[in-house]
């Protein structure tokens, strides 16, 4: 075993950033100090390579046999693609794969946090693919197909691009990139047909020549997926990848569309419509909106997993819900009542992040509600006592990597739940709270979810695609039998059921199905404690049970529950929002539900399997040795006729894993021929993100001219030369400790005076970070961010250079509404000693009102506090051909305080007033701010208004 | 059968005339007879090796006069030259003229190079696309090119001039040299016919769908093939639909003509035998896989490459499978008839030699680059040419 539970960690910077960042330390008087979560690499993955024919796969031994299968995956993928797009793909495409969502967070192949719900990703600049599995083989298959089809279409544009002589700059447009991702690797399946129906009966269905307006979400995947199907139905299957071949006509897709098509997006749209239209409309008729006929609980946001929870004479259902941001527990009263936050996540390790479609929760008769977060390495199950009101205990078990969907025993004794191990393997298992004794009740490669624990404790219902069909994805129901251990069928049919629940008796079983097109609601009425089931492997035949149909939603209802009164709570899709909503007395009208089957006798099936690959079609089996390719090469040059010519370039490489990378830094800053030698600035820095720490280290040359702020500003030229050593310790995803040690020979001299000096730095530093902060369009919202920085730097050869530095930034934001929050920020910095550093105050990102960087020296505080308010949530324009959205346009009222001096205090300052933020594209914050300094140590206002206007985050 | 005229001596530079040409064969015969390996494609055998439209003829059957006669695998591949299109990428197939090579780039450029010494001795500007396979005829090379201000370009190839180009709709599908003239099928669903002395088209009809296969043509008669699903035949002489079969599904193969019988498959891996004069039906096949590139005839025999890898051997009578053959690869270009092998190339760039006889499979060389190009057997060996422009002649020598 291979993977050790030793922390690991990535910075969640950029590489470049990091290196920018740990470059040059040798000063560590940084005047703006560094937060940021930490990507964390807690697993220690032993990298091993499949070769096939087609693909170079990673992976690590504990899950050889799910990489087997996922290599089976791929070679009929590309088989299938080859045909699809009349294409091949030359070289061995890297797969990378990981056994579960949680392993493949922690990759480092790409810099950023990967949310909950990625399923995989590929990679452009190197090509790579990253598919983590789920337990689903049918999932792990989809998502590699998905991928796979991004690379033929990546390769094929390319070359579609080149050989008609353009460069390839360009891209398709997303909707066609992931519809045609998800219509060549899955069929049309009941989530699709959930969103497209609620997108046209609901009326925000974007046609293509308005889909920017959903770009990017599942809608928008669906929506592609459904247009191309329109498009191999009407114009012919091989005009989908002539988009792709004729992409080289017009940089403009919609003139490749027309040429290819023959119509535009316009007339393309009105057929399209018409034909959804001619889809749905006539569901109205036959079907209900979820809300027309349910009880709304919670009528807005995005709220799922509901359970039913009783106190005396008080009815409760809790949820899972994201409604501020972070996600969380919450708890509504079904007797009247507001909704009340029981829980927030994902600002702790302990509660980090929460699987809001993912895991269900459990109540026992005891009041404690089982449910699972995210937690460092791996899922834990935490007890939450409802009636006290606190978190009771939290189980974290060892040998598995994630879990989902607790359901108590009936004395509250035992949790059954659904366990992913290192392998990929997901599973029942039942664990004894007293005992702490974990037995594992299935063993296979089926996918095992949602157990429901029966009120007798005899059996246990539970979701599985081990029946006939499950190996493209269907899913039953079963029984498994705790004192006998065998599994008995529930449903056997061609569509798939999910989610089962026990009525309080016993009686009667609640699900969905997809046997309409979407999920919704059924009931299985069994007709004594002990039905005599099929079972699921053998000879002996038995009987389903009656499966009536409860609702016939025109979209969806998910995680179905009873009420002790007979009701049903679900989460119920509709308005594009999932809603907690209830069935009235369902359990007393049992019997005039409309019957979906009859009871019926069934044969026993055979069991489905998928072979991993092996012989002849698998190349070789080696272990992972690195091989650096190229991330960034650049380099630029520049001529001018007082600085002469400038020059430099910058490389990147790393390894296909993104673990170990290198840089390499070269420029030049000579302005005579005769500087040309002493002016190279070179750099080589090794950052290291694989281990138990990750650490950085390089050495460097850097001379130029530079200059200090000292009044007025001294410009010097310095030459420096050195090495330096950095490290972090994560200790949960907010929070780390730093540290970084530098030696460097440092001579300057200054331009304007006869001064020289020489010295040998020697500079350590350590820090600690934490940062929980949830970013909004041009800044933080909500959460805190901390920096407490203590450093030492001293000549240790001429005692030129003695001064150490404590640096304290820290900031809280208060949220006061969905998108408004007061913010406030306290800041100490001090340097003291011999050449100690000077910071700078004034400015749109500091003390406001004052000029940029005019308050200087080797001490500064500074507090700030800003209410910080929308004013327009889009700024765009709709033009008769499009739209473009430039941004957000928010507002602020701050009031700043500080002072930066060197020996003495000097004066107090301030300033009022209040700004404008506009948030370009997202990326990129343009502020304006007006209002009025506050002078004379705080005893008068600015006569005038101040004006400034820069750009930049909020603090 | 009508054909087109093989132009002699069209390509051989003054350098290398009278005195000087005699040199130089006299030394190239020398040479080759000095060498001690036994090349096998001087056992190719004797006929017309031109080359002078995409399948070898108008009738699109990919039939070889040359042919490779032996059957061992203990052979190696020697390189005679290699050629490079300036970085510039290459769909269409190389044709063959009195000992030159003629290589069309995508980017808008076709180079006449020497057989046996690979050097270029010529080249056609065209400044759009060359999508389909040029064609000669009647001693000139007319091309079609696709883009923004798409033309048909005729160049005399004794004069090394050009003839005439004419302004036509962008044309991505080859072109059919017959009776000194060329057919001409647009991507918009035009279909012209233009000889060789003037730019005037000798007639022209519009056809419903887009059109990137390239027509066929024999026995007075144009076959067309839409991507609508339609497979009309024309009469040659003014364009006249004579006869109109539709099918369900789009045809990207080229149509082919032999024995009288139009032989097309479509996307959906759907191929009909179709009378060539009445138009009707002789018999279907469901193959059940996609097919991109069009049949090889040859004899009563039919070949077709299907996407998913399976090269399928057909009875032209009945449409009945006579050997099937398992290369596990999408194919790049037709099957290509050569004595007792059928060549297909494999879209990543391979040559594979099927002996039809034992059925046994080998590689006759690897490209470093995809092709669609369609191989060109010549008497100095096979020419292949890849996406990346890089053309190399190949000759196969014993062990």
């Amino acid at each position: 075993m291979s993977i050790s539970r030793g922390l690991r960690f990535a910075l969640s910077v950029p590489p470049f950033v990091l290196v920018c960042a740990l470059l040059f330390p040798i000063h560590t008087t940084a005047q703006f100090l560094p937060f940021g979560r930490n990507k964390v690499q807690y697993t220690d993955f032993d990298w091993r390579i499949l070769r096939t024919e087609h693909f170079n796969i990673y992976y690590y031994p504990e899950m050889e046999e799910l990489a087997g299968k996922g290599a089976r995956f791929a070679e009929e993928s590309f088989r299938k693609l080859e045909r699809d797009f009349n294409f091949t793909v030359t070289h061995r495409i890297p797969l990378i794969f990981y056994s579960s969502p949680l392993h493949f967070q922690q990759t480092n192949v790409t810099p950023g946090f990967i949310p909950d719900g990625v399923g995989g990703f590929f990679e452009f600049i190197k090509g790579r693919v990253v598919i983590p599995g789920s337990g689903s083989l049918e999932n792990f298959r989809h998502v590699i197909n998905h991928e796979l089809v991004h690379v033929f279409m990546h390769n094929k544009l390319e070359w579609a691009l080149r050989s008609n002589g353009q460069r390839s700059d360009r891209y398709l447009p997303l909707w066609f990139v992931e519809g045609l991702a998800e219509y060549y690797s899955t069929d049309w399946d009941a989530q699709a047909e959930m969103v497209l129906r609620d997108a046209v009966l609901s009326g925000y269905f974007a046609p293509l020549s308005r889909v920017y307006a959903i770009s990017g979400s599942f809608l928008m995947y669906k929506e592609g997926q459904d247009a191309l199907g329109f498009i191999a139905r009407e114009f012919g299957r091989e005009k989908i990848v002539q988009l792709i071949e004729n992409f080289w006509v017009s940089e403009d897709f919609q003139e490749v569309f027309r040429f290819t098509l023959g119509v535009g997006y316009e007339e393309f749209d009105r057929r399209w419509l018409r034909d959804l239209r001619r889809r749905y409309y006539p569901l109205v008729a036959t079907h209900d909106r979820p809300g027309d006929v349910g009880t709304r609980i919670v009528p807005y946001g995005y709220n799922a997993k509901p359970v039913y929870y009783r106190q005396g004479d008080s009815s409760y259902v809790i949820f899972a819900a994201n409604a501020t941001g972070y996600s969380g527990l919450y708890r509504t009263s079904l007797n009247g009542g507001e909704t009340r936050l029981l829980l927030e996540g994902e600002k702790t390790d302990r509660l980090e992040a929460f699987h809001l479609l993912g895991s269900r929760m459990s109540v026992n008769a005891a009041g404690m509600l089982a449910f699972v977060t995210k937690s460092g390495e791996s899922d834990v199950i935490h007890l939450y006592d409802l009636r006290r009101g606190e978190l009771a205990r939290t189980l974290v078990i060892d040998s598995l990597v994630m879990i989902a969907s607790p359901s108590w025993n009936p004395d509250g004794s035992k949790l059954a739940f659904s366990g992913l191990n290192a392998a990929g393997e997901n599973d029942l298992y039942v664990l004894d709270l007293a005992s702490r004794d974990l037995v594992r009740l299935t063993h296979d490669l089926y996918d095992d979810r949602d157990p429901a624990w029966s009120p007798d404790g005899a059996s246990i219902a539970f979701t599985s695609d081990r029946g006939p069909g499950g190996k493209h994805g269907r899913t039953q129901l079963f029984l498994y039998d705790i004192e006998a251990g065998g599994i008995r069928y529930l449903t056997q049919d061609s569509c798939s059921y999910a989610s089962p629940s026990w009525s309080s008796d016993g009686s009667t079983i609640v699900a969905t199905t997809d046997h309409d097109g979407t999920h919704n609601l059924c009931v299985m009425v069994l007709d004594s404690a002990d039905p005599a089931l099929p079972s699921l492997r053998g000879s002996e035949r038995g009987e389903l049970p009656a499966v009536r149909r409860v609702s016939r939603f025109l979209t969806a209802a998910f995680d179905p529950t009873w009420t002790t009164d007979g009701d049903i709570l679900y989460s119920a899709f509709d308005g594009f929002s999932f809603q907690i909503q209830g069935l009235k007395a369902i359990s007393a009208r049992l019997d005039s539900l409309e019957t979906i089957h009859a009871p019926r006798r069934v044969e026993p099936t055979e069991a489905w399997s998928v072979a991993g690959l092996s012989g002849a079609s698998v190349s070789a089996r080696v272990e992972y040795e690195k091989e650096y390719e190229v991330d960034i090469a650049q380099s630029a040059i520049s001529t001018d006729p007082v600085f002469g010519t400038l020059g430099g370039a910058a490389l990147s490489i790393s390894d296909v894993l993104g673990d170990d990378r290198y840089y390499f830094l070269l420029y030049n800053t000579a302005q005579t021929s005769g500087e040309l030698l002493s002016s190279f600035n070179v750099a080589v820095t090794r950052v290291s993100l694989a281990g138990s720490t990750p650490f950085s280290y390089g050495v460097f040359h850097v001379a130029g001219r530079r200059y200090d702020l000292l009044d007025p500003d001294l410009y010097f030229h310095e030459r420096a030369f050195g090495g330096f050593f950095a490290a972090a310790y994560p200790l949960s995803k907010f929070t780390r400790i730093e540290g970084s040690f530098g030696l460097s020979n440092s001579d300057k001299e200054a331009l304007t005076e006869l001064r020289q000096r020489k010295a040998l730095l020697l500079t350590n530093s350590v820090s600690y970070v934490s940062d929980n902060a949830l970013y909004y369009w041009t800044g933080p919202i909500d959460g805190s961010r901390f920096n407490l920085t203590l450093s030492h730097t001293t000549d240790l050869r001429y005692a030129n250079v003695n001064y150490y530095s404590v640096m304290l930034d820290y900031r809280r934001y208060f949220r006061i509404g969905l998108r408004s929050a007061l913010a406030t920020r306290y800041e100490f910095l001090y340097n003291h000693g011999k050449e100690a550093r000077r910071y700078f105050l004034g400015g749109s990102w500091d003390l406001r009102g004052w000029p940029r960087w005019s308050i200087r020296g080797t001490k500064r505080w500074l507090t700030s506090h800003e209410l910080r308010f929308p004013v327009l949530d889009r700024v765009g324009f709709d033009f008769p051909f499009g739209s473009i959205t430039l941004g957000v346009l928010r507002g602020a009222l701050f009031f700043d305080a500080g002072n930066s001096w060197d020996e003495r205090y000097g004066e107090t300052l301030g300033s009022i007033g209040a700004g404008l933020r506009f948030s370009l594209f997202g990326v990129f914050v343009l502020r304006y701010d007006i209002g009025k300094r506050i002078e004379d140590n705080f005893t008068r206002l600015q006569g005038d208004l101040f004006q400034q206007f820069f750009f930049g985050w909020d603090f | 059968m009508p054909h087109s005229e093989t132009p002699s001596c069209l390509f051989r530079p003054a350098s290398v005339r009278g005195t000087s040409a005699f040199v130089a064969c006299a030394c190239a015969l020398l040479l080759s007879s000095c060498s001690t390996s036994f090349h096998l494609d001087r056992a190719l055998e004797a006929g017309s090796s031109d080359w002078l439209q995409h399948g070898g003829d108008a009738g699109r059957r990919h039939v070889s006069a040359l042919a490779l006669r032996d059957r061992t695998d203990s052979v190696d591949v020697t390189v005679v030259w290699e050629f490079s299109l300036d970085g510039m990428s290459a769909r269409a197939a190389p044709l063959l003229v009195d000992g030159a090579v003629i290589f069309s780039s995508t980017t808008g450029m076709a180079e006449a190079v020497d057989l046996r010494s690979g050097t270029r001795i010529g080249r056609f500007p065209c400044t759009w696309f060359i999508h389909g396979t040029p064609a000669i005829a009647d001693g000139c090379l007319f091309i079609a090119t696709s883009g923004i201000e798409p033309l048909l370009l005729c160049f005399d190839l004794r004069a090394r001039a050009m003839r005439y180009e004419t302004r036509i709709p962008s044309v991505h599908a080859s072109l059919c040299a017959v009776d000194g003239g060329v057919i001409v099928a647009a991507r918009s669903g035009e279909v012209s016919r233009y000889a060789s002395r003037d730019s005037i088209a000798v007639w022209s009809v519009s056809l419903d769908g887009v059109i990137t296969a390239a027509p066929a043509a024999s026995d007075s008669m144009v076959i067309v093939a839409a991507q609508n699903g339609d497979l009309s035949g024309l009469s040659l002489r003014d364009g006249t639909r004579c006869w109109r079969l539709p099918t369900t599904s789009a045809f990207l193969a080229d149509p082919s003509v032999a024995n009288g019988l139009v032989v097309a498959v479509n996307a959906a891996g759907t191929m009909v035998a179709v009378d060539l004069h009445q138009g009707t039906e002789r018999w279907r096949r469901d193959f059940g896989d996609a097919v991109y590139y069009g049949t090889a005839r040859r004899g009563d025999t039919i070949a077709v490459a299907l996407a998913g890898g399976d090269v399928v051997l057909l009875r032209e009578d009945d449409g009945a499978e006579l050997a099937r053959w398992r290369t596990d690869e999408l194919p790049g270009a037709s099957p290509l008839f050569s004595g007792a092998v059928l060549l297909q190339l494999l879209r990543r760039g391979e040559l594979r030699a099927i002996d039809l006889a034992t059925g046994a499979m080998r590689t006759v060389r690897r490209l470093d680059a995809r092709s669609t190009s369609a191989p060109l057997l010549t008497g100095e060996g096979v020419v292949l040419v890849d996406e990346e422009g890089d053309a190399v002649c190949v000759r196969m020598m014993r062990k």
